[in-house]
């Protein structure tokens, strides 16, 4: 694998793509990418937040496609082992819905003015900004309706992810899935799904 | 239509017929030459080449004792390093003001083992007129060889060989705990081009004697230090040296000598020619090599080459990789150990695996290095934008414009 980081362990990667709407990140290290639903921001001063919402992993250059290498290897790390330049050969990037930035230090729930430039940092969050966007969900509506095939899988993840990321928050799945039962009205069948999704531990 | 395809066609089934004929005479050829490899005495073939010299008009490498032999794949460190090298380059182009040219040469640093890791880059160089365009007699200023085709290709290798170098002293001094490391460039050691009638010899000086025989020196240098060899890989390759000695091995005369025998005789019917006409030395060693195994270590013996080369002497084995029948070269002194041919034998067939018939560390130093039709436009606009941001005008040759807006 790449050498992360140590340095800067919060660091993920770094900005490659970037819309109003979402941003591509591709990371430092090979298979890097953070969980499904898992806030990030992207950006030092006047960060912007995102949830992520779909991760790939593929060849640094498109015309060259992997092939299978591991018959006659004990394991899938051999296959690494082995073949040492493909960590750096191939790369994992993960796209992440834009739900918010931070101007003045105060953190808003909404799209940002604009998205973040190329080649701003990504780093994981702490605990006091997951507690906002969890206490808000203002975002949920925008990833509901992202029209995503992952869309129910997405909001899901951030809720178990902040359930775990803030075990004191003994109420969240609670007032989670209340939130989701106005965004979603009539819509009992998608409810059910979502909430299927995340278990009570 | 540019090509008429239908034409082309025909031409290319009369081509096969041919090629039908030539292939059952060249099975003959082909037995006869092993059968002579097999009766093959070391000391009968020493003296008829010292006895002949100056007559036999081809250039047999010396023969080891055993030709024919081949030597099983030996077994491998657990912990080594291969580094390859390769480049590519953007050769002069007239049709534009300037006569520049870029060489970019790519790297793979593979290590295998308990620490395996990789790294790969490229670096590239472009040379500018007036001083890095041309080769300057240093006894006469106003004597100048333009740098391009033949000639920058021996650049390249130069280039080559003095990356791979940098490189293997870097793995020298990084390596507190060293592991025995390959350096592999591709295509041929023998720079004959460079030694063709016509070169100057301030051209030889410069780019085989102070380049790349510098280099080579370097890495020898390096390798006195650690565990370094460092071998060149050839591809399907062309060579029929090994021929040339079947030709003397068929040659029925004591004295081999071409000109005096058979020089009214026409080609394909001197008696050499029943053992060695149109055949290969991979023909030849595709039928001696079990898969996985190594010929004996041959030494080239090209008069022109063995002035300048001194312990750079070029020596070579072929390898039946299971792909393709391959040629592995090596300098003089990385051959003399027993111990680094077996190295080299062993890591360029497992390369050859894990490359899937070509040396991973190659393959990637080539992708490295490639330099894409894009890339090339590219290049060339930004020439252009550099000479007109500063004035110069970007005149391109008529037949160039024409080339490109190609209108009705």
């Amino acid at each position: 694998m790449s050498t992360p980081s140590y340095e800067y362990p919060f660091r993920i990667g770094e900005v490659i793509e970037s819309d109003t709407n979402e941003f591509t990140t591709q990371c430092y290290e090979l298979y890097g990418a953070p969980s499904l639903g898992t806030l990030v921001k992207a950006g030092e001063t006047e960060p912007v937040y995102g949830v992520v919402s779909y991760s790939h992993t593929s060849g640094l250059d498109p015309t060259r496609r992997p092939i299978a290498r591991g018959e006659g290897l004990a394991s899938e790390d051999l296959v690494y082992d082995e073949n040492p330049q493909l960590n750096r050969l191939l790369t994992t990037n993960f796209k992440t819905t834009i739900v918010g930035f931070k101007f003045s230090s105060q953190i808003t729930t909404y799209l940002p003015p604009r998205p973040p430039r190329i080649h701003s940092f990504v780093s994981q969050c702490e605990n006091t900004e997951i507690l906002t966007f969890a206490k808000s969900l203002d975002f949920m509506s925008s990833i509901l309706g992202a029209n995503l095939p992952q869309s129910d899988d997405v909001a899901a993840a951030f809720i178990r992810y902040a359930c775990q990321a803030l075990p004191e928050e003994t109420e969240l799945r609670v007032e989670s899935a209340k939130r989701l039962a106005s965004l979603l009205g009539n819509d009992t069948r998608r409810l059910e799904g979502i909430l299927r999704r995340i278990p009570n531990d | 239509m540019a090509l008429d395809l239908e034409r082309t066609a025909h031409q290319l089934d009369t081509m096969m017929s041919g090629l039908k004929d030539f292939s059952s005479v060249q099975t003959d050829r082909l037995g006869e030459s092993l059968n002579l490899l097999e009766g093959f005495v070391q000391e009968v073939f020493l003296g008829k080449l010292d006895t002949s010299s100056g007559l036999f008009q081809w250039t047999p490498p010396i023969f080891p004792e055993s030709p024919s032999k081949s030597i099983k794949e030996p077994s491998i460190p657990v912990d080594y390093s291969v580094v390859g090298v390769d480049g590519s380059h953007i050769d002069v182009n007239r049709h534009i003001p300037v006569d520049c040219f870029l060489i970019n040469t790519g790297s793979a640093y593979l290590r295998y083992g308990a620490a395996s890791e990789a790294h790969l880059s490229s670096s590239p160089k472009l040379f500018v007129p007036p001083d890095e365009t041309v080769i300057s007699d240093p006894n006469n200023p106003h004597q100048l060889l333009q740098i391009q085709g033949t000639i920058l290709g021996a650049i390249r290798a130069v280039k080559e060989m003095e990356t791979l170098a940098m490189h293997l002293k870097n793995e020298e001094l990084a390596n507190s705990e060293p592991v025995p490391v390959v350096g592999l460039v591709d295509g041929t050691l023998l720079l004959l081009d460079l030694l063709r009638p016509g070169i100057p010899d301030f051209v030889i000086d410069s780019v085989l004697t102070e380049g790349f025989l510098g280099a080579l020196n370097d890495i020898k240098k390096t390798a006195e230090k650690s565990e370094i060899v460092v071998a060149s890989y050839i591809s399907l390759p062309g060579s029929d040296e090994i021929i040339d000695g079947v030709r003397m091995l068929a040659c029925p005369y004591t004295k081999s000598d071409c000109l005096y025998h058979c020089g009214d005789i026409k080609k394909g019917t001197r008696p050499c020619d029943s053992a060695s006409e149109g055949l290969l030395d991979r023909d030849i060693m595709s039928s001696l090599l079990e898969e996985g195994g190594r010929s004996e270590l041959f030494k080239s013996n090209f008069h022109v080459a063995r002035n300048y080369y001194g312990d750079n002497e070029i020596t070579f084995f072929y390898l039946n990789t299971g792909y393709e029948i391959a040629r592995v070269e090596m300098p003089a002194w990385a051959s003399e150990k027993r111990g680094n041919i077996d190295l080299v034998h062993a890591v360029v067939m497992e390369q050859c695996r894990k490359g899937g018939g070509y040396p991973t560390a190659l393959m990637e130093a080539h992708e490295q290095a490639v330099i894409s039709t894009s890339d090339r436009q590219y290049f060339l606009n930004l020439v252009e934008e550099v000479l007109e941001r500063n004035g110069i005008e970007f005149t391109t040759s008529q037949k160039d414009r024409s080339k490109r807006l190609r209108w009705l």
